[in-house]
């Protein structure tokens, strides 16, 4: 098959592009660090102990981050957008996002009301609380979606539990002083660069365990393409499926979010631009397209964030859609394969 | 070729059957204590009107809604006992739920028949490549294999579909309205298929329709659903003889011809009698717009007489000594208009 041998290169050009794309982004940044100098770094030489620190406590971490990230809110958008056979789904439908910023705001919120809170100033606290948040929305969409029986409801109740979030976040800010409202502004503007080594100990397992499960759905999310109840008639047990669909979204779209605040954008984009790319909707070739094309958005984002010459780095949420929107409008005009995957 | 046999022992039989809808706690019956019997090799055909049941009958006898009581046994065992898995591989079925394929090759939607044989993957083996191979022949879609869904016609997508069903490689295969939204050349070609596949490969095939005249022709039997009547099973001739089509389909604005098996409108009549001379082809047609206008055509003295000149393929209209030649039936209805 044709298809499948272009699809093959492109799979390998895309690894290659990512690699260059993750050594830049290990270089780049508001201190420059030589090719040269990382090498021998990593070799093990002796060399400028900052830069030393800069590569191994921010840089790679940071890099790896969005490596993780892009692979998993890429992975979610395409599982949600063939679960509610939606071309508009994305990780966050469910409201996992608005969950998290819940989590976020009440503990950013309280923190600041009870002045002695000692874990205000803690990043941790933050992750802490947007995983409750986002954990609290997850159980509720779990338990609703044993009893609901088509996946449209479901997407409509992720959308109201997500409004409901939104909207109790918006009292919070209300109510806030305008020095915590802006904690919580950060927050929401997302970031790589808060990571660390620590952190990843946490979020690169999350995120595997949620990507291994959608490795294992691969076979039920094509069957899913012809509509659940033909998907019934050739032995998929939808129900279940649904519902590890939505554990591994959780995992996945739940922990990155709790660690680099919501990255708005590319969880719908990718997925379009993999089936488009690689002219399928097979999930045996789009699960790896989406992981590949995820991580190397991401990398070319955070690029973006922090090019040289720029005094600060913008905010990772503005430049996945600023640049990403485009992208996609681009690939939809060209081509019209959104209509063919979702009609 | 080998005719369902009445000794064989059906594929799908249902006791005491109730088909319905549980709405707040209540029961909403559709169809009670249904005898339903299908042997392999026979092409069944399910016909009735909107809203009589069709499809909930297909969906309860296929596990996908439950039923309000009584059994469904496929193989000798209820289906209520079967797991998903255990029905895909004796039941397939083609529905007219909304996909999202298009981005899919034929040949990768027929794999997804294979899906209760295969493993966790979906990963084709050599047995399930040589099905699949078999499936799109016999549905005439092997040169179209690597083509996308997106780009067939509708009733290639539906053909696309049969092939899966047989990929699924069952003995028996259930189609909701398989011939919905095609043309008629294209409900043609389906139904044909599928009476074929029938013959072929001794598999029970049962097809919910709207198209009577197809039907009639087609199916081995016939289940006739009506809104609170019991269901009518039978040879399709018998049931159109005995009247049942006729009780079934027949309204104030039509009736069923026994003549012809086909469906008559009721026209506004007008008080002018036409007797038309000679048998031939275009006779019977000119009857049928004559029929058309209201016109009443009698073999008595009439109004008006037309006969048709067969070697000069015109016709004469004759009223007593006043005599016109037309030569198209639209030139005869303009005249007798005046």
């Amino acid at each position: 098959m044709p298809v499948f041998n272009r699809n093959r290169w492109l799979f390998v050009g895309l690894v290659l592009l990512t690699i260059l794309a993750f050594v830049l982004d290990v270089i780049w940044g508001s201190v420059n660090i030589s090719l040269d100098e990382i090498f021998a770094i990593l070799a093990g030489e002796e060399r400028s102990a900052s830069h030393v620190y800069i590569l191994n406590n921010f840089r790679i971490p940071k890099a790896l981050t969005a490596l993780v990230t892009g692979a998993g809110l890429a992975l979610s958008g395409l599982q949600m957008q063939t679960l509610f056979r939606n071309p508009l789904a994305g990780p966050f439908v469910l409201g996992i996002s608005s969950g998290a910023g819940l989590g976020v705001a009440m503990f950013v919120m309280a923190g600041a009301l009870f002045s002695g809170f000692a874990l205000a100033s803690s990043t941790w606290g933050i992750v802490l609380f947007a995983i409750i948040g986002s954990a609290l929305v997850m159980f509720m969409v779990v338990a609703v979606s044993l009893r609901v029986s088509d996946s449209v409801s479901l997407l409509i109740i992720g959308i109201m539990f997500g409004s409901v979030s939104g909207a109790l976040v918006s009292i919070l800010q209300y109510f806030s002083d305008p020095i915590t409202t802006h904690s919580f502004l950060v927050w929401t503007f997302g970031s790589l660069s808060g990571v660390t080594w620590n952190k990843l100990s946490v979020l690169l397992p999350m995120v595997g365990l949620g990507a291994g499960i959608t490795f294992f759905l691969q076979k039920s999310l094509n069957a899913l393409l012809l509509g659940e109840n033909q998907a019934l008639t050739i032995g998929v047990d939808v129900k279940k499926v649904r519902l590890w669909v939505i554990v591994s979204t959780c995992l996945m779209a739940g922990t990155i979010t709790a660690f680099t605040g919501p990255i708005a954008f590319l969880g719908v984009a990718v997925p379009h631009m993999a089936r488009t790319i690689f002219r399928t909707s097979d999930h045996k070739t789009t699960i790896w397209a989406s992981v590949i094309m995820g991580m190397l958005l991401m990398l070319i984002c955070d690029l973006i964030s922090q090019m040289p010459g720029l005094h600060s780095t913008l905010p990772i949420n503005s430049v996945t859609a600023l640049f990403g929107a485009p992208v996609v409008i681009w690939i939809i005009i060209k081509s019209r394969n959104v209509k063919a995957s979702f009609s | 070729m080998v005719r369902a046999d009445i000794n064989t022992p059906p594929i799908l039989k249902t006791d005491s059957l109730t088909i319905g809808y549980l709405q707040n706690g209540e029961k909403r019956v559709v169809q009670s204590n249904l005898k339903l019997e299908i042997r392999p090799g026979e092409m069944v055909c399910l016909i009735g009107p909107n809203g009589s049941g069709k499809s909930t009958l297909m969906r309860t006898m296929a596990g996908l809604q439950p039923a309000l009581d009584g059994y469904t046994y496929i193989d000798e065992k209820t289906v209520k006992s079967r797991s998903f898995k255990e029905m895909a591989r004796l039941l397939s079925m083609v529905l007219t739920d909304p996909m999202s394929v298009g981005n899919l090759t034929v040949y990768q939607v027929v794999s997804l028949g294979r899906y209760p044989h295969n493993n966790w993957f979906g990963t084709l083996s050599k047995k399930d490549k040589a099905i699949i191979k078999e499936a799109l022949e016999k549905v005439h879609l092997l040169d179209y294999a690597d083509k996308y869904v997106a780009e067939m016609s509708d009733g290639e997508k539906q053909r696309t579909l049969i092939a899966k069903a047989l990929a699924q490689d069952t003995p028996l295969i259930m189609l909701d309205e398989p011939t919905a939204h095609l043309d008629l050349p294209n409900r043609v070609d389906i139904m044909q298929l599928l009476r074929g596949l029938a013959l072929k490969t001794q598999k029970a095939i049962v097809l919910s329709t709207h198209e009577l005249d197809l039907a009639l022709q087609a199916a081995d039997r016939i289940w006739l659903m009506d809104k609170n009547q019991p269901i009518l099973t039978g040879t399709p001739e018998d049931l159109v003889l005995n009247g049942d089509f006729e009780r079934t389909f027949g309204s104030g604005n039509f009736d069923f011809d026994l003549n012809t098996g086909t469906f008559r409108m009721h026209h506004e009549s007008q008080e002018i009698s036409i007797k038309v001379l000679g048998n031939s082809v275009a006779t019977v047609w000119l009857k049928r717009a004559l029929m058309r206008e209201g016109y009443t055509i009698t073999e008595e003295p009439a109004d008006f007489d037309i006969s048709f000149n067969a070697s000069a393929h015109t016709w004469t209209i004759s009223r007593g000594e006043r005599e016109v030649t037309c030569t198209t039936i639209e030139q005869i209805l303009n005249e007798l208009r005046c």
